[in-house]
């Protein structure tokens, strides 16, 4: 005890040896949760919000999502890359025209963000082009009658194709 | 008699930290985390706007092939006007016969392997579900069915990977 207070082993006492950590399991654990997160990885890049309202429908496709406008379809509610322009349960006037085949506010959102877009592409010349590709979330109790006045109201805004979303078969 | 040195004696091994049980909580932890966590994996199906063409029709005769969707089933027509080849009844259950839709697309890209499009036109008001489901039987070639090779440009034979892939509404309009 004395000798360790000794001013002859002042400056030694405290010196050990590098602590040796074992992480083998460590990354045995970072190894496990690569494998996870490289299989449920999305190479694509394109973000898709599901409504919590919308159950999608599953397929057997792999085709991988394109980035394009989105378009969300509940039984209650239409959104437009998120943004609400049209609650079914409290309409604020008629939305439908053209023989009940149109939807006005969608109609108008489409046609707002197609010419958002073309104005980014003049003033840009790497600026992502309009593709003219819409991306439909839509509920999977919907019926067709609806649906097709949603492709019907893209159709009339200049947007040439319609990319369904689906969940993979599996989930 | 010479004392032994004071610093030998007390050179004690390296302390190494235990991280056994602290890992154990970590695997733990992300083992839970692993099986609740929600994969889902979203892809999509392609379909296009029908549009009028203005480029003059060739003079091989189009297959023009158009699924119609009745209450009573699956109707498949082909050619200019239109002329029904196939009638596929709702099964036992009720519902429609995807499975049948599907083997007729099979026997029918055989014959027309160079042919891609196809009309759908629900008739009745079918739920998206259903939709999906009409277009997974027509435009997917699965691991499963028989290989139908196309020949490229260079005359090498190629297996298909789809169906009639280039789905279009037929009705949108109407």
């Amino acid at each position: 005890m004395r000798l360790n207070r000794s001013i002859r082993n002042r400056g030694r006492r405290n010196k050990k040896g590098p602590v040796d950590i074992d992480i083998t399991s460590l990354l045995d654990i970072l190894v496990i949760m690569l494998v996870f997160l490289l299989k449920s990885y999305n190479t694509t890049g394109v973000i898709l919000n599901v409504p919590k309202d919308i159950t999608l429908p599953t397929s057997n496709s792999s085709d991988v999502n394109t980035s394009g406008v989105v378009v969300q379809v509940s039984p209650s509610t239409i959104w437009v890359d998120d943004q609400v322009i049209l609650d079914k349960e409290d309409p604020k006037g008629n939305p439908y025209d053209q023989g009940k085949r149109r939807i006005i506010p969608l109609y108008n959102e489409l046609v707002k963000k197609k010419r958002i877009i073309k104005q980014v592409e003049k003033s840009s010349p790497e600026a992502q082009k309009f593709s003219g590709i819409i991306n439909l979330i839509v509920d999977k109790t919907i019926k067709y009658s609806e649906v097709k006045k949603i492709l019907y109201t893209a159709a009339e805004a200049g947007y040439r194709s319609y990319k369904f979303v689906v969940l993979g078969e599996g989930n | 008699m010479l004392r032994t040195p004071s610093r030998r004696k007390r050179k004690e091994p390296a302390q190494r930290l235990n991280l056994i049980p602290i890992l154990d909580a970590v695997f733990i932890f992300i083992f839970f985390l692993l099986m609740s966590a929600n994969f889902i994996k979203i892809f999509e199906v392609q379909s296009d706007v029908p549009i009028v063409s203005s480029t003059p029709p060739s003079n091989k005769k189009p297959l023009a092939l158009t699924v119609k969707v009745y209450n009573s089933g699956l109707n498949v027509y082909k050619g200019v006007p239109s002329r029904l080849i196939k009638k596929i009844p709702k099964n036992s259950e009720g519902e429609y016969d995807f499975e049948s839709l599907h083997t007729y697309m099979i026997d029918l890209k055989k014959t027309y392997k160079t042919e891609r499009s196809v009309v759908l036109e629900p008739i009745v008001d079918i739920e998206y579900d259903i939709i999906v489901k009409i277009m997974d039987a027509v435009r997917l070639l699965r691991k499963t069915d028989d290989a139908i090779y196309i020949k490229d440009k260079d005359g090498m034979d190629n297996p298909a990977k789809y169906l009639f892939d280039k789905i279009v509404f037929g009705n949108i309009r109407s």
